[in-house]
Protein backbone atom coordinates (compact mmCIF):
# COMPACT_ATOMS: atom_id res chain seq x y z
CA UNK A 1 0.00 0.00 0.00
CA UNK A 2 1.27 3.40 -0.69
CA UNK A 3 0.37 6.48 1.26
CA UNK A 4 0.18 10.27 -0.45
CA UNK A 5 0.05 13.35 1.16
CA UNK A 6 -2.19 15.58 0.23
CA UNK A 7 -2.02 18.05 2.78
CA UNK A 8 -0.62 21.74 2.49
CA UNK A 9 1.77 22.20 5.22
CA UNK A 10 0.72 25.03 8.12
CA UNK A 11 3.71 27.26 7.77
CA UNK A 12 4.28 29.97 9.85
CA UNK A 13 6.66 32.50 7.73
CA UNK A 14 4.47 32.54 4.78
CA UNK A 15 0.89 30.62 3.80
CA UNK A 16 -0.39 31.23 0.23
CA UNK A 17 -4.38 31.36 1.22
CA UNK A 18 -4.73 34.14 3.63
CA UNK A 19 -5.78 36.59 0.95
CA UNK A 20 -9.56 37.49 2.10
CA UNK A 21 -10.56 39.28 4.93
CA UNK A 22 -12.34 35.40 5.71
CA UNK A 23 -9.50 34.78 6.29
CA UNK A 24 -7.17 34.41 9.54
CA UNK A 25 -3.06 34.47 9.30
CA UNK A 26 -1.30 30.99 10.70
CA UNK A 27 0.31 31.95 13.72
CA UNK A 28 3.13 29.85 15.20
CA UNK A 29 4.59 31.71 18.60
CA UNK A 30 7.64 30.14 21.09
CA UNK A 31 6.48 29.25 24.55
CA UNK A 32 8.17 32.26 26.10
CA UNK A 33 6.07 34.47 23.57
CA UNK A 34 3.20 36.91 24.84
CA UNK A 35 1.21 35.04 22.30
CA UNK A 36 2.45 31.53 22.43
CA UNK A 37 0.93 28.91 20.91
CA UNK A 38 -0.71 28.81 17.22
CA UNK A 39 -3.39 30.73 15.60
CA UNK A 40 -5.60 28.84 13.31
CA UNK A 41 -8.65 30.16 10.96
CA UNK A 42 -11.74 27.74 10.27
CA UNK A 43 -9.70 27.82 6.41
CA UNK A 44 -6.23 27.62 7.12
CA UNK A 45 -4.27 25.57 4.82
CA UNK A 46 -6.05 22.26 3.35
CA UNK A 47 -9.65 23.09 5.44
CA UNK A 48 -12.83 20.52 5.73
CA UNK A 49 -15.94 22.18 5.57
CA UNK A 50 -19.25 21.45 6.94
CA UNK A 51 -22.71 22.13 5.43
CA UNK A 52 -23.37 23.65 9.03
CA UNK A 53 -21.02 26.43 8.41
CA UNK A 54 -23.74 27.93 6.89
CA UNK A 55 -26.99 29.67 9.18
CA UNK A 56 -29.42 27.80 6.83
CA UNK A 57 -27.94 24.31 7.44
CA UNK A 58 -26.58 25.09 11.29
CA UNK A 59 -29.09 22.48 12.62
CA UNK A 60 -26.52 19.37 10.83
CA UNK A 61 -24.21 17.69 12.22
CA UNK A 62 -20.88 19.35 13.41
CA UNK A 63 -17.25 18.58 13.63
CA UNK A 64 -17.39 15.98 16.89
CA UNK A 65 -20.33 14.82 15.51
CA UNK A 66 -18.97 13.51 11.74
CA UNK A 67 -19.19 9.69 11.94
CA UNK A 68 -15.59 8.55 11.67
CA UNK A 69 -15.93 6.28 8.89
CA UNK A 70 -17.18 9.55 6.69
CA UNK A 71 -13.60 10.67 6.49
CA UNK A 72 -11.47 7.70 7.31
CA UNK A 73 -10.34 5.01 4.99
CA UNK A 74 -13.34 6.13 2.60
CA UNK A 75 -13.35 4.69 -0.30
CA UNK A 76 -12.73 7.39 -3.03
CA UNK A 77 -12.74 8.37 -6.83
CA UNK A 78 -10.80 10.66 -8.53
CA UNK A 79 -12.30 12.54 -11.17
CA UNK A 80 -9.77 14.34 -13.78
CA UNK A 81 -10.56 17.86 -14.47
CA UNK A 82 -7.60 19.84 -15.70
CA UNK A 83 -7.58 23.60 -15.26
CA UNK A 84 -5.25 26.34 -15.38
CA UNK A 85 -4.67 29.79 -13.44
CA UNK A 86 -8.38 31.77 -13.13
CA UNK A 87 -10.37 28.69 -15.64
CA UNK A 88 -13.93 28.03 -14.74
CA UNK A 89 -15.25 23.98 -14.00
CA UNK A 90 -18.37 24.20 -15.98
CA UNK A 91 -21.27 21.83 -15.95
CA UNK A 92 -20.29 20.04 -18.93
CA UNK A 93 -16.66 19.29 -17.32
CA UNK A 94 -18.17 17.55 -14.37
CA UNK A 95 -20.38 15.65 -16.60
CA UNK A 96 -17.99 14.49 -18.84
CA UNK A 97 -15.53 13.60 -16.42
CA UNK A 98 -18.23 12.18 -13.58
CA UNK A 99 -19.54 10.18 -16.55
CA UNK A 100 -15.71 8.93 -17.41
CA UNK A 101 -15.23 7.91 -13.71
CA UNK A 102 -18.30 6.35 -13.15
CA UNK A 103 -17.76 6.40 -9.32
CA UNK A 104 -19.19 3.29 -7.09
CA UNK A 105 -21.96 4.23 -4.73
CA UNK A 106 -21.19 6.30 -1.55
CA UNK A 107 -17.72 7.01 -3.43
CA UNK A 108 -16.33 10.46 -1.65
CA UNK A 109 -15.52 12.21 -4.92
CA UNK A 110 -11.85 13.34 -4.96
CA UNK A 111 -11.73 16.45 -8.28
CA UNK A 112 -8.08 16.71 -9.23
CA UNK A 113 -7.36 20.02 -11.65
CA UNK A 114 -3.89 20.38 -11.56
CA UNK A 115 -4.15 23.71 -9.39
CA UNK A 116 -2.76 22.19 -6.46
CA UNK A 117 0.52 20.82 -8.02
CA UNK A 118 1.87 24.16 -9.20
CA UNK A 119 4.73 26.12 -6.35
CA UNK A 120 2.59 28.17 -4.27
CA UNK A 121 2.61 31.62 -5.44
CA UNK A 122 0.91 35.02 -4.85
CA UNK A 123 -1.66 34.03 -7.49
CA UNK A 124 -2.25 30.92 -5.42
CA UNK A 125 -5.92 32.11 -4.06
CA UNK A 126 -7.27 34.56 -6.34
CA UNK A 127 -5.83 32.97 -9.74
CA UNK A 128 -7.49 29.63 -8.46
CA UNK A 129 -10.01 27.73 -10.89
CA UNK A 130 -13.44 27.28 -8.99
CA UNK A 131 -16.86 25.65 -9.83
CA UNK A 132 -18.99 27.81 -11.63
CA UNK A 133 -22.59 27.93 -9.89
CA UNK A 134 -24.38 25.84 -12.27
CA UNK A 135 -21.70 23.23 -12.24
CA UNK A 136 -21.91 22.97 -8.18
CA UNK A 137 -25.51 22.36 -8.63
CA UNK A 138 -24.93 19.85 -11.53
CA UNK A 139 -21.83 18.34 -9.16
CA UNK A 140 -24.86 18.56 -5.80
CA UNK A 141 -27.20 16.69 -7.92
CA UNK A 142 -25.14 13.85 -9.28
CA UNK A 143 -23.24 13.27 -5.78
CA UNK A 144 -26.40 12.98 -4.30
CA UNK A 145 -27.68 10.34 -7.06
CA UNK A 146 -24.72 8.45 -5.72
CA UNK A 147 -25.31 8.96 -2.14
CA UNK A 148 -21.85 10.60 -2.02
CA UNK A 149 -21.34 13.06 0.61
CA UNK A 150 -17.50 14.06 0.89
CA UNK A 151 -15.82 16.51 -1.82
CA UNK A 152 -12.64 16.78 -1.66
CA UNK A 153 -10.88 19.69 -4.37
CA UNK A 154 -7.57 20.83 -4.95
CA UNK A 155 -8.68 24.15 -5.99
CA UNK A 156 -7.96 27.15 -3.54
CA UNK A 157 -11.68 27.77 -4.02
CA UNK A 158 -14.62 25.88 -4.59
CA UNK A 159 -17.01 28.49 -6.30
CA UNK A 160 -16.24 32.41 -6.90
CA UNK A 161 -17.00 35.11 -4.81
CA UNK A 162 -17.12 37.77 -7.00
CA UNK A 163 -20.44 39.56 -6.77
CA UNK A 164 -19.07 41.50 -3.98
CA UNK A 165 -16.04 39.84 -1.84
CA UNK A 166 -13.07 39.65 -4.13
CA UNK A 167 -14.52 42.85 -5.80
CA UNK A 168 -14.58 45.21 -3.13
CA UNK A 169 -11.81 43.69 -1.28
CA UNK A 170 -9.23 43.86 -4.25
CA UNK A 171 -10.24 47.54 -5.40
CA UNK A 172 -8.77 48.69 -2.43
CA UNK A 173 -4.40 48.99 -3.32
CA UNK A 174 -2.72 47.54 -1.53
CA UNK A 175 -5.05 45.06 -0.58
CA UNK A 176 -4.86 45.10 2.93
CA UNK A 177 -3.80 42.21 5.28
CA UNK A 178 -6.22 39.51 6.68
CA UNK A 179 -7.12 40.06 10.20
CA UNK A 180 -6.41 44.09 9.69
CA UNK A 181 -8.15 46.91 10.39
CA UNK A 182 -9.74 47.07 7.14
CA UNK A 183 -10.66 43.37 7.16
CA UNK A 184 -12.81 43.80 10.54
CA UNK A 185 -14.22 46.90 9.12
CA UNK A 186 -15.25 44.64 6.20
CA UNK A 187 -16.92 42.16 7.53
CA UNK A 188 -19.08 44.50 9.66
CA UNK A 189 -20.32 46.08 6.62
CA UNK A 190 -20.71 42.30 5.03
CA UNK A 191 -23.97 40.40 5.56
CA UNK A 192 -25.58 37.41 5.17
CA UNK A 193 -27.35 38.88 1.94
CA UNK A 194 -23.49 39.21 0.49
CA UNK A 195 -22.30 36.48 1.28
CA UNK A 196 -25.55 34.12 0.27
CA UNK A 197 -24.41 35.32 -3.41
CA UNK A 198 -20.88 35.18 -3.04
CA UNK A 199 -21.18 31.56 -1.60
CA UNK A 200 -23.62 30.28 -3.56
CA UNK A 201 -21.98 27.63 -5.38
CA UNK A 202 -20.60 26.10 -1.78
CA UNK A 203 -24.37 26.58 -0.57
CA UNK A 204 -25.88 24.49 -3.07
CA UNK A 205 -22.88 21.85 -2.09
CA UNK A 206 -24.18 22.22 1.46
CA UNK A 207 -27.88 21.81 0.72
CA UNK A 208 -27.14 18.63 -0.57
CA UNK A 209 -25.78 17.31 2.73
CA UNK A 210 -21.88 17.39 0.79
CA UNK A 211 -19.01 18.19 3.45
CA UNK A 212 -16.39 19.93 1.07
CA UNK A 213 -12.35 19.72 1.87
CA UNK A 214 -10.39 22.29 -0.33
CA UNK A 215 -6.76 23.43 -1.23
CA UNK A 216 -5.63 19.31 -1.46
CA UNK A 217 -2.38 19.53 -3.06
CA UNK A 218 0.16 17.51 -5.10
CA UNK A 219 -2.81 15.16 -6.39
CA UNK A 220 -1.10 14.35 -9.36
CA UNK A 221 1.02 11.78 -7.45
CA UNK A 222 -1.79 9.72 -7.42
CA UNK A 223 -1.34 7.22 -10.16
CA UNK A 224 -5.03 5.17 -9.35
CA UNK A 225 -8.75 6.54 -9.85
CA UNK A 226 -9.98 4.52 -7.21
CA UNK A 227 -8.28 5.28 -3.96
CA UNK A 228 -8.92 5.40 0.13
CA UNK A 229 -9.27 8.70 1.74
CA UNK A 230 -8.31 9.86 5.20
CA UNK A 231 -9.56 13.82 5.94
CA UNK A 232 -8.49 14.37 9.66
CA UNK A 233 -9.67 17.46 10.82
CA UNK A 234 -9.51 19.06 14.04
CA UNK A 235 -12.06 17.99 16.34
CA UNK A 236 -13.54 21.00 17.81
CA UNK A 237 -17.23 20.84 19.85
CA UNK A 238 -19.55 22.14 17.29
CA UNK A 239 -16.97 22.99 15.28
CA UNK A 240 -17.85 23.78 11.74
CA UNK A 241 -14.56 24.04 9.62
CA UNK A 242 -11.11 23.20 10.48
CA UNK A 243 -7.42 23.07 9.06
CA UNK A 244 -6.99 19.18 8.22
CA UNK A 245 -4.73 16.22 7.03
CA UNK A 246 -5.54 14.77 4.15
CA UNK A 247 -3.74 11.19 3.12
CA UNK A 248 -4.50 9.16 0.46
CA UNK A 249 -3.82 5.03 0.21
CA UNK A 250 -3.25 3.25 -3.15
CA UNK A 251 -3.57 -0.22 -2.85
CA UNK B 1 -15.61 -6.39 9.72
CA UNK B 2 -13.54 -3.59 9.60
CA UNK B 3 -14.54 -1.10 12.93
CA UNK B 4 -13.16 2.63 13.36
CA UNK B 5 -12.90 4.14 16.96
CA UNK B 6 -11.81 7.66 17.57
CA UNK B 7 -9.57 7.68 20.62
CA UNK B 8 -9.16 11.71 20.28
CA UNK B 9 -10.05 14.01 23.01
CA UNK B 10 -12.26 17.47 21.93
CA UNK B 11 -10.85 20.99 21.58
CA UNK B 12 -13.37 22.97 23.25
CA UNK B 13 -13.01 26.56 24.97
CA UNK B 14 -11.87 26.11 28.49
CA UNK B 15 -10.54 22.63 27.89
CA UNK B 16 -8.37 22.05 30.67
CA UNK B 17 -4.90 21.22 29.86
CA UNK B 18 -3.92 25.00 28.69
CA UNK B 19 -6.16 26.30 31.52
CA UNK B 20 -3.81 24.57 34.45
CA UNK B 21 -0.17 24.14 32.86
CA UNK B 22 0.13 28.12 31.67
CA UNK B 23 3.67 28.36 31.99
CA UNK B 24 3.94 26.19 29.03
CA UNK B 25 0.99 26.09 27.25
CA UNK B 26 -1.52 28.57 26.06
CA UNK B 27 -5.40 27.96 26.66
CA UNK B 28 -7.62 27.48 24.01
CA UNK B 29 -9.74 30.80 22.83
CA UNK B 30 -12.08 30.66 19.90
CA UNK B 31 -13.26 33.85 18.34
CA UNK B 32 -15.52 33.88 16.00
CA UNK B 33 -15.75 36.47 13.71
CA UNK B 34 -18.57 35.46 11.13
CA UNK B 35 -21.82 34.92 12.47
CA UNK B 36 -24.66 32.88 11.94
CA UNK B 37 -27.41 36.33 12.71
CA UNK B 38 -24.97 38.70 10.61
CA UNK B 39 -23.07 36.84 7.99
CA UNK B 40 -25.06 33.67 7.59
CA UNK B 41 -21.91 31.81 8.29
CA UNK B 42 -19.78 31.08 10.96
CA UNK B 43 -15.92 31.50 10.17
CA UNK B 44 -13.63 31.02 14.19
CA UNK B 45 -9.86 32.16 14.76
CA UNK B 46 -8.60 29.37 16.96
CA UNK B 47 -5.85 30.11 19.55
CA UNK B 48 -4.39 26.76 20.05
CA UNK B 49 -1.59 25.51 21.83
CA UNK B 50 0.58 22.35 20.93
CA UNK B 51 -0.88 20.14 23.15
CA UNK B 52 -4.07 21.22 22.83
CA UNK B 53 -6.43 18.36 22.75
CA UNK B 54 -4.62 14.66 22.49
CA UNK B 55 -1.37 15.94 21.48
CA UNK B 56 1.35 14.61 19.12
CA UNK B 57 4.89 15.80 20.31
CA UNK B 58 7.83 15.31 19.13
CA UNK B 59 11.15 14.58 21.01
CA UNK B 60 12.26 18.20 19.35
CA UNK B 61 9.11 19.68 20.76
CA UNK B 62 9.73 23.13 20.36
CA UNK B 63 10.23 23.40 16.98
CA UNK B 64 10.53 25.61 14.72
CA UNK B 65 11.84 28.18 17.73
CA UNK B 66 14.33 26.57 19.57
CA UNK B 67 15.90 22.85 18.67
CA UNK B 68 16.62 22.07 21.43
CA UNK B 69 15.06 18.16 22.78
CA UNK B 70 13.42 17.60 25.72
CA UNK B 71 15.93 15.11 26.55
CA UNK B 72 19.95 15.21 25.50
CA UNK B 73 20.47 12.48 22.17
CA UNK B 74 17.14 11.32 21.81
CA UNK B 75 16.57 8.41 19.48
CA UNK B 76 14.54 9.54 16.83
CA UNK B 77 14.73 13.99 15.42
CA UNK B 78 11.95 14.19 13.05
CA UNK B 79 9.91 16.86 13.28
CA UNK B 80 6.10 17.02 12.39
CA UNK B 81 6.36 17.40 8.53
CA UNK B 82 9.02 15.31 7.97
CA UNK B 83 7.86 11.56 9.63
CA UNK B 84 7.19 9.05 6.61
CA UNK B 85 3.40 7.90 6.43
CA UNK B 86 4.20 4.63 6.86
CA UNK B 87 5.19 5.44 10.40
CA UNK B 88 1.78 7.11 10.72
CA UNK B 89 -0.65 5.51 9.54
CA UNK B 90 -2.56 1.54 9.94
CA UNK B 91 0.47 0.94 12.96
CA UNK B 92 0.47 -1.78 13.71
CA UNK B 93 -0.33 -1.26 17.78
CA UNK B 94 -0.45 -3.18 21.39
CA UNK B 95 -2.50 -2.67 24.37
CA UNK B 96 -0.75 -2.61 27.47
CA UNK B 97 -3.33 -2.75 29.82
CA UNK B 98 -3.00 -1.13 33.44
CA UNK B 99 -6.12 -0.04 35.52
CA UNK B 100 -5.47 2.98 37.11
CA UNK B 101 -8.16 4.52 39.45
CA UNK B 102 -8.04 8.32 39.76
CA UNK B 103 -4.65 10.06 40.93
CA UNK B 104 -2.63 6.88 40.75
CA UNK B 105 0.91 6.59 39.83
CA UNK B 106 1.49 3.67 37.78
CA UNK B 107 4.35 1.82 39.43
CA UNK B 108 7.68 -0.69 38.01
CA UNK B 109 5.95 -3.89 38.89
CA UNK B 110 2.73 -2.97 36.87
CA UNK B 111 4.41 -1.71 33.84
CA UNK B 112 6.42 -4.96 33.60
CA UNK B 113 3.19 -7.14 34.43
CA UNK B 114 1.35 -5.57 31.94
CA UNK B 115 4.63 -5.58 29.13
CA UNK B 116 4.70 -9.52 30.31
CA UNK B 117 0.68 -9.91 29.60
CA UNK B 118 0.70 -8.16 26.21
CA UNK B 119 0.88 -9.21 22.98
CA UNK B 120 4.32 -7.34 22.23
CA UNK B 121 5.82 -7.79 19.45
CA UNK B 122 8.68 -6.25 17.22
CA UNK B 123 8.05 -3.12 15.75
CA UNK B 124 4.62 -2.71 17.43
CA UNK B 125 3.59 1.00 18.69
CA UNK B 126 2.37 1.29 22.35
CA UNK B 127 -1.04 1.85 24.00
CA UNK B 128 -0.76 2.14 27.58
CA UNK B 129 -4.27 2.12 28.69
CA UNK B 130 -5.58 2.75 32.23
CA UNK B 131 -9.35 3.16 31.23
CA UNK B 132 -9.82 6.44 33.10
CA UNK B 133 -9.65 8.80 30.14
CA UNK B 134 -12.70 9.03 28.53
CA UNK B 135 -14.71 12.06 26.78
CA UNK B 136 -17.52 12.67 29.29
CA UNK B 137 -14.80 12.80 32.09
CA UNK B 138 -13.43 15.56 30.32
CA UNK B 139 -16.57 17.27 29.91
CA UNK B 140 -17.10 16.64 33.04
CA UNK B 141 -14.00 17.51 35.37
CA UNK B 142 -12.79 20.46 33.94
CA UNK B 143 -9.17 21.49 35.09
CA UNK B 144 -9.96 18.77 37.55
CA UNK B 145 -9.26 16.14 35.38
CA UNK B 146 -5.59 16.75 35.34
CA UNK B 147 -5.17 17.32 38.93
CA UNK B 148 -7.10 13.70 39.17
CA UNK B 149 -5.47 11.94 36.55
CA UNK B 150 -3.74 8.10 36.77
CA UNK B 151 -0.28 8.83 35.51
CA UNK B 152 3.52 7.30 35.36
CA UNK B 153 6.01 6.80 38.41
CA UNK B 154 8.99 7.86 36.63
CA UNK B 155 10.81 3.92 36.77
CA UNK B 156 7.97 2.71 35.12
CA UNK B 157 8.33 5.45 32.57
CA UNK B 158 12.07 4.49 32.50
CA UNK B 159 11.26 0.60 32.63
CA UNK B 160 8.46 0.81 29.27
CA UNK B 161 11.21 3.36 27.56
CA UNK B 162 13.70 0.45 27.84
CA UNK B 163 11.62 -2.05 26.59
CA UNK B 164 9.93 -0.19 23.57
CA UNK B 165 13.55 1.06 22.48
CA UNK B 166 14.79 -3.11 22.54
CA UNK B 167 10.90 -3.95 20.18
CA UNK B 168 11.72 -0.74 18.14
CA UNK B 169 8.63 0.72 19.04
CA UNK B 170 8.36 4.58 18.25
CA UNK B 171 4.69 5.71 19.23
CA UNK B 172 4.08 5.97 22.74
CA UNK B 173 0.56 6.51 23.55
CA UNK B 174 -1.99 6.50 26.91
CA UNK B 175 -5.10 7.90 28.15
CA UNK B 176 -3.21 9.38 31.25
CA UNK B 177 -4.33 12.89 31.36
CA UNK B 178 -0.40 13.48 32.21
CA UNK B 179 2.52 11.06 31.40
CA UNK B 180 3.85 13.04 34.67
CA UNK B 181 2.69 12.63 38.13
CA UNK B 182 0.38 15.94 38.53
CA UNK B 183 2.74 16.55 41.45
CA UNK B 184 5.76 16.94 39.17
CA UNK B 185 4.14 18.21 36.22
CA UNK B 186 2.37 20.70 38.84
CA UNK B 187 4.56 21.05 40.89
CA UNK B 188 4.04 23.81 42.80
CA UNK B 189 1.42 25.17 40.93
CA UNK B 190 -1.59 22.79 40.99
CA UNK B 191 0.22 20.01 42.83
CA UNK B 192 2.65 19.30 45.31
CA UNK B 193 3.56 20.58 48.10
CA UNK B 194 2.25 24.54 48.10
CA UNK B 195 0.08 24.45 45.42
CA UNK B 196 -1.29 28.36 44.56
CA UNK B 197 -4.69 28.98 46.06
CA UNK B 198 -6.86 30.01 44.46
CA UNK B 199 -5.97 29.11 41.16
CA UNK B 200 -4.45 31.27 39.19
CA UNK B 201 -5.47 32.29 35.62
CA UNK B 202 -4.50 30.88 32.66
CA UNK B 203 -1.13 32.33 30.08
CA UNK B 204 -0.51 35.28 30.22
CA UNK B 205 -1.64 35.98 33.48
CA UNK B 206 0.44 37.78 36.16
CA UNK B 207 1.27 34.75 38.07
CA UNK B 208 2.01 32.51 35.28
CA UNK B 209 4.21 35.14 33.92
CA UNK B 210 5.90 35.31 36.88
CA UNK B 211 6.41 31.68 37.03
CA UNK B 212 8.24 32.10 33.45
CA UNK B 213 10.27 34.50 35.20
CA UNK B 214 11.41 32.08 37.90
CA UNK B 215 11.59 28.74 35.90
CA UNK B 216 11.77 29.69 32.23
CA UNK B 217 8.76 28.62 30.11
CA UNK B 218 9.67 25.12 29.90
CA UNK B 219 10.48 23.72 33.23
CA UNK B 220 8.20 22.33 35.78
CA UNK B 221 10.55 22.59 38.54
CA UNK B 222 10.37 19.89 40.14
CA UNK B 223 12.85 17.70 41.90
CA UNK B 224 11.64 14.76 40.65
CA UNK B 225 12.63 13.13 37.23
CA UNK B 226 10.54 13.80 34.58
CA UNK B 227 8.51 9.95 33.13
CA UNK B 228 8.20 11.85 29.85
CA UNK B 229 11.31 12.82 29.68
CA UNK B 230 12.43 8.99 30.02
CA UNK B 231 9.84 8.24 27.56
CA UNK B 232 10.75 10.47 24.68
CA UNK B 233 14.09 9.85 24.57
CA UNK B 234 13.26 6.40 22.80
CA UNK B 235 9.95 7.18 21.27
CA UNK B 236 9.58 8.96 18.24
CA UNK B 237 6.46 10.69 19.61
CA UNK B 238 4.86 10.94 22.94
CA UNK B 239 0.90 11.06 22.62
CA UNK B 240 -1.59 11.44 25.71
CA UNK B 241 -4.83 12.55 26.75
CA UNK B 242 -6.07 9.69 24.31
CA UNK B 243 -9.70 8.89 25.49
CA UNK B 244 -12.57 6.16 24.87
CA UNK B 245 -9.83 3.17 24.95
CA UNK B 246 -11.77 0.76 26.16
CA UNK B 247 -13.89 0.49 23.03
CA UNK B 248 -11.11 -1.35 21.95
CA UNK B 249 -12.14 -4.89 21.90
CA UNK B 250 -8.41 -6.14 20.95
CA UNK B 251 -5.47 -7.06 22.72
CA UNK B 252 -3.84 -5.49 19.52
CA UNK B 253 -5.07 -3.00 17.23
CA UNK B 254 -3.84 -0.83 13.85
CA UNK B 255 -3.53 2.99 14.90
CA UNK B 256 -4.01 5.93 12.15
CA UNK B 257 -2.57 8.73 14.18
CA UNK B 258 -2.58 12.26 12.32
CA UNK B 259 -0.63 15.61 13.51
CA UNK B 260 -1.50 18.75 11.89
CA UNK B 261 0.94 19.13 9.15
CA UNK B 262 2.94 22.28 10.50
CA UNK B 263 6.25 22.41 8.38
CA UNK B 264 9.19 22.17 11.34
CA UNK B 265 7.14 21.68 13.97
CA UNK B 266 7.34 19.88 17.00
CA UNK B 267 3.72 19.16 18.39
CA UNK B 268 0.50 19.42 17.49
CA UNK B 269 -3.28 18.46 18.17
CA UNK B 270 -3.56 15.19 16.62
CA UNK B 271 -6.64 12.41 15.52
CA UNK B 272 -6.23 9.21 17.01
CA UNK B 273 -8.44 6.14 15.05
CA UNK B 274 -8.12 2.97 15.99
CA UNK B 275 -8.59 0.39 13.48
CA UNK B 276 -10.11 -3.40 14.62
CA UNK B 277 -10.10 -5.71 11.87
Amino acid sequence: MKFLELTMPLNHQWMPDDVLPTSVKFFLGPKNHQEKGMVIGSDSGTCLTLPSVFEAFRKTARLDEVPVDKLVLRPTTVVSIAKSEGEEINKADVQKAFDAARPANGDAILIATGWGDKPYRESYLLGSPHLSLEAAQYLAKRMNENQSDLLLVDTALVGWPDKHLIPEWCSMLPIPAAESAEARMYLHLYDGEKAKKDFAAEMELARAGIITVRKLVHCGQIKKDKIKIIVSPLKVVRGVASTCRVVALED
Amino acid sequence: MMKLIDLTMPIWEGAGYGEILPFTNSPVRLHEYMYYDKHGMRMTRMKLDGETGSPFMVPHQRNPFDPTPLQPDPKFSWLLDEIPLEKLILRDTVILDIRAPEGHEITPDEMETAIERGDYKNGDEVLLRTGWGTRKRAYELGIDYYKRTPSIHFDAAALLAKKMDEMGSGLFMTDCGLVNPPSVQGNNWFRGETPLVPHPKPWPSAEARERVIDLGAHRHGSPHPSSYGALIKKAMAGCKCLVDCDEIKQNRVKMIVLPLLIKKGGASPCRFIAVEE
